[in-house]
């Protein structure tokens, strides 16, 4: 086989380097700098993965590998994304997942169970972000004392089946 | 001593070398280049969107190193063409794709691992791509319907980026569009060969579409 120069190896070995380092330095073992404004779907999944790891979805449930969130559109082009983007998604999905069994649940023990995690959600960045927070905190407040009309009227259009998929998809 | 040195090292060495160092030195000016040029072109809001689709463009970029690695090629066999060509690929790949997002991560709010985020995909893909690209290069200095395919591929991994300039009005087709046919038309018409006109054809058909659905796939991260 044919000796190659130094210039050559150097150039495979930098090369390589550079594309093994992007296969390590995912989403997950890469830390963002705080207090970003703007950010890529790269950002939005950091969040989501960082928020799925301090929520706890109802049993038989499962997070989705990704957010919805697109790096670029039809047409190439890249998405900026807010910041708290990533953590907003994941915390209405688990919202959403809880008002799903809460709605949907056949004893008053796995009622009240479901609904006490949805008081969680009032302290969550979502909520805070939500333009409709008294709608949001009288369903909460309400299925607390047992009253799930509105609960059950959200969950119809919102709810989250166990296989990941929304009840009105 | 220093004659026995330098009589010792084979000319095609030095020349590569010198390919290789002119790659690196592309790599780093035009990476930066498009990133600015992209943000320049959104300083003018919508009259600057032909500069954007020209900075965040992949064609134009790509051809450039091709067109360097492929000179790299000439005279060579098929192992040392592609071990050259798909080396100085790869090392303007890389330092284009660096200095990208290097520029990217001092403009943006989320600094250089935000950017390293969003441009990882193309950072995986650039040594496979390189290699592929080195062999081709090489190729495209044959004479038969293999070098005629090889010949014609820059022009076909453009279309997608040139048939959609067209489709955004005369600007764009200015900016981005005609520069893109321009470079990547070079080896064809330097080759001074007749090329046969259904591998020409078939080869942008085939090529234009592969790299259409390549692209979207890296674009999105998919990786």
């Amino acid at each position: 086989m044919q000796r190659y120069p130094f210039g050559i190896w150097l150039g495979i070995v930098f090369s390589l380097s550079l594309a093994l380092s992007a296969l390590y330095w995912s989403e997950s073992r890469l830390p963002l700098k705080s207090g970003a404004s703007w950010g890529t779907v790269a950002t939005v999944n950091q969040e989501y993965l960082a928020a799925t790891a301090r929520l706890k979805l109802p049993d038989g449930y499962k997070w989705p590998k990704e957010t919805p969130y697109r790096a670029a559109d039809e047409n190439g082009d890249s998405l900026a994304y807010g910041a708290g983007c990533g953590t907003q998604w994941a915390e209405l999905y688990w919202f959403d997942s809880w008002v799903s069994v809460a709605a949907s649940a056949t004893t008053p023990v796995a009622r009240d169970a479901a609904t006490r995690n949805l008081l969680g959600f009032l302290d969550t960045t979502a909520f805070k972000n939500i333009a409709e927070q008294e709608y949001y905190r009288n369903m909460i407040l309400d299925a607390q004392k047992g009253e799930l009309s509105t609960l059950k009227e959200y969950a119809g259009f919102n709810g989250i089946l166990p296989n990941g998929r929304r009840v009105d998809e | 001593m220093s004659d026995q040195m330098f009589a010792s090292k084979p000319i095609d060495d030095i020349v590569g070398s010198r390919f290789l160092l002119f790659a690196l030195a592309c790599g780093a000016f035009l990476g930066i280049a498009a990133k600015l040029i992209g943000s320049l072109g959104r300083s003018f809001k919508s009259a600057g969107a032909p500069l954007v689709m020209l900075g965040m463009g992949t064609a134009v970029w790509v051809t450039v190193g091709f067109l360097i690695a492929r000179r790299s090629a000439k005279d060579r066999t098929l192992l040392d063409g592609t071990v050259w060509a798909g080396t100085t690929m790869a090392v303007y790949l890389s330092v284009w794709l660096l200095s990208y997002t290097i520029t990217f991560g001092l403009q943006q709010d989320g600094g250089f691992a935000a950017a390293w985020l969003n441009e990882r995909a193309y950072f995986i893909v650039a040594p496979p791509v390189s290699a592929i690209l080195g062999l081709v290069a090489t190729l495209s200095w044959r004479h038969g319907w293999l070098g005629d395919v090889c010949i014609t591929m820059p022009v076909a991994w453009s279309l997608p980026e040139v048939i959609r300039s067209l489709s955004m009005g005369w600007q764009h087709l200015l900016v981005v569009g005609l520069p893109a046919l321009a470079l990547a038309s070079i080896p064809l018409a330097t080759a001074h060969r007749l090329t046969n006109k259904k591998i020409l054809l078939l080869t942008l058909c085939l090529g234009g579409t592969i790299a259409f659905l390549f692209l979207r796939v890296v674009s999105n991260g998919k990786i």
